[in-house]
């Protein structure tokens, strides 16, 4: 059993350049152990270069990675598996073969490479494609296959980049029981995904990455702290003007929705709307992923902006 | 720690996908069955009268300056008893003569087939090193690989796979080619009853004790390493297997050089000076296998070649690493010359 106390990642100061651009800006981040880890945001990001970092395909410009209590990733290599975001096979391989050779890249014997091998392909439901080659394999299939290659080993820490992307909804069921799976047996996942859905229904934690850094970070009902308040209403958008603790306002028709910070009562902030105006229907919520993501995204970009 | 497990399998993943295809076995099997086989049965089986006629003409060669002027001085003399005692030896001495020359053809049409062999499997395995890089940088398998293994284990695995295909194919051609002797061996006899094989002689002369042979898969088996780093990192700048050819082209130019320069006659210094140019090395000592310098020079050549190949892995892995993830257009002359600077900047 590991222990839980000790963070399974520890990104300090990490700091990577690309020539001229910066893809990580002094990443601080210590991701738990036995959880599933989000890594959020937009296209380019850092989330790929951050993964890459932590499974030692990329070093770091300067700052430091410490992976399942090492500070040298070659020594942890074989407990840790990856998926990439961009997938590919040995076409002409067969897929049994392709599942054991990872599982030997790995340190496992041949032997015990090919039980675990055939394990995996039971479990996927597999089996009968053991014995065919790679490029006879659907889209779905492949990725099925590239993600048993991932399991072989039976990782300690799984590092998935958008494993969502290209499955059809059975598929990515398949992909969640399994990533479930998986923490129950205390290993740690850590994904990056685009879909907020997922995440929040995945995740325990999740960081928001832009442009390089950390925009927001910690467990996920604290990061959704703050609600939002969905009302109809008469009248327009200025029966709202001045109330204490509301973020922002989107209105549209007689229907508003109003983003509340973390902390205020928003009890209180109803009884202020009740007594401006006539309420047909209101909703109290917390906020999603989804809000969250697009706020800091446009904040991150207007701060930019000022500088 | 260098694991070796780890570049094994790499090696014998390289190895197996290319013996499991059924190409493969096609280019390694049949060019020795055509040369070695079935070439000679058509041979012996459509011109076998006109062998057998020529063979019988051979027979009479002309005696020897010495054993004339012997029988001649003689026959001056008037002494019989001398000319007649000197007839056998001199039959003897004309087929010892005749049979030293047909020997020493067939050594040195032996000595050509084995040295163009060797170079072929060397530029085979370009094709092959190019060719595997680039289907994992295109297909973003590399990543994955990376995430196991490190750029310089997986170099090291495709090398050696590579190496391992190559002696499977000369393994395939050296067992096509005793099978190709025997069958030789006994229709010769029914033909020919005058033509004698002995297959272990043939193994001994040809295989064993062969100077030639030897030296050629020595300096193929340290050349192959060297070369094999040279266009694994070049293939990690490229894309395109088109692009990695062509990036390739001034390595392998370099390396087939030995071929114009060596028939030229340079006189001082020695052809074998060659040797010492780095990528050189394998195909001039391959090629001066019939006159290879003496044993310090040649221990010193051996050296130096491992000395070279080792100072490449180096640079090797550090521009592979550098580039195998990158998607950037990097090829151009221009930067290829410049990739040995830049690479120092690892990723």
């Amino acid at each position: 059993m590991n222990d839980n106390t000790k963070a399974c990642v520890t990104f300090e100061n990490t700091h990577k350049k690309f020539g001229s651009l910066v893809a990580l800006d002094c990443l601080n981040l210590q991701i738990p152990r036995g959880s599933v880890y989000g890594f959020l945001g937009p296209n380019g990001a850092g989330k790929t270069t951050a993964m890459r970092i932590l499974v030692g395909i990329s070093k770091p410009t300067s700052g430091s990675v410490q992976v399942l209590d090492s500070n040298n990733i070659d020594d942890v290599r074989h407990l840790i598996g990856y998926l990439p975001e961009e997938k590919g096979l040995y076409k002409r391989m067969r897929v049994i073969d392709y599942i054991v050779y990872f599982g030997r890249l790995n340190g496992l014997a041949k032997k015990e490479a090919v039980k675990r091998a055939n394990q995996l392909l039971n479990e996927f439901q597999l089996e009968e494609w053991a014995k065919e080659k790679c490029q006879s394999l659907s889209k779905g299939m492949g990725q099925k296959v590239q993600l048993m290659a991932t399991l072989i080993n039976d990782p300690q820490l799984m590092v998935l980049d958008e494993p969502f992307s290209g499955l059809d909804p059975v598929n990515v069921e398949v992909v969640r029981t399994i990533i479930l799976e998986k923490v129950k047996q205390n290993s740690t996942v850590i994904l990056s995904t685009h879909i907020m859905e997922q995440a929040e229904t995945l995740c325990d934690a999740v960081v928001l990455i832009n442009k390089g850094k950390a925009v927001l970070e910690g467990p996920l009902n604290e990061v959704r702290k703050g609600d939002t308040i969905s009302v109809d209403h008469e009248g327009d958008v200025s029966v709202f003007d001045g109330l204490p603790g509301v973020i922002s306002v989107k209105q549209v028709g007689h229907s508003a929705v109003l983003s509340i910070e973390p902390g205020h009562d928003t009890q209180a902030i109803l009884q202020t709307i009740f007594s401006r105006t006539k309420v047909s229907q209101f909703n109290a919520n917390s906020v999603s992923l989804h809000e969250i993501f697009l706020r800091e995204v446009k904040q991150t970009e207007v701060e930019d902006a000022t500088d | 720690m260098y694991k070796w497990a780890l570049v094994w399998a790499v090696a014998h993943r390289e190895w197996s996908e290319a013996v499991s295809s059924p190409l493969f076995w096609l280019g390694a099997l049949g060019l020795p069955l055509i040369l070695f086989v079935l070439l000679p049965i058509g041979l012996f089986l459509f011109l076998g009268s006109q062998v057998k006629d020529e063979s019988g003409a051979l027979d009479v060669v002309p005696p020897t300056e010495s054993d004339v002027s012997s029988i001649v001085t003689h026959l001056n003399q008037q002494d019989t008893s001398v000319v007649e005692s000197s007839l056998p030896t001199l039959q003897n001495n004309t087929r010892s003569t005749h049979n030293e020359t047909e020997f020493d053809s067939d050594i040195y049409s032996y000595f050509m087939f084995v040295v163009l062999f060797f170079i072929f499997l060397q530029s085979i395995i370009v094709s092959l090193i190019l060719l595997s890089v680039i289907q994992e940088k295109s297909s973003k398998l590399i990543e994955v690989l990376l995430a196991s293994v490190k750029p310089l284990h997986l170099m090291d695995g495709k090398v050696l796979g590579t190496l391992l295909i190559t002696f499977t194919v000369m393994g395939t051609w050296v067992a096509t080619g005793l099978v190709g002797s025997l069958i030789n061996l006994a229709i010769t006899a029914q033909m020919d009853p005058s033509r004698t094989f002995s297959l272990l002689q043939f193994i001994v002369d040809y295989l064993l004790l062969s100077v030639p042979l030897w030296n050629c898969l020595l300096f193929f088996a340290l050349g192959t390493p060297c070369i094999g780093y040279v266009v694994s990192s070049v293939a990690a700048v490229c894309r395109t297997n088109v692009e990695a050819r062509i990036m390739s082209m001034p390595f392998t130019v370099l390396m087939a050089s030995p071929f114009i320069f060596l028939f030229i006659d340079i006189g001082n210094p020695p052809p074998w000076s060659y040797a010492f140019v780095p990528l050189c090395t394998s195909f001039t000592m391959m090629l001066l296998s019939e006159h290879l310098p003496a044993f310090p020079w040649y221990l010193l050549i051996v050296l130096w070649l491992i000395l070279y190949t080792l100072g490449i892995r180096w640079i090797a892995d550090r521009t592979y690493s550098k580039y195998i993830l990158s998607e950037d257009n990097v090829s151009g002359f221009k930067k290829l010359v410049g990739l040995a600077p830049s690479a120092s900047k690892k990723m």
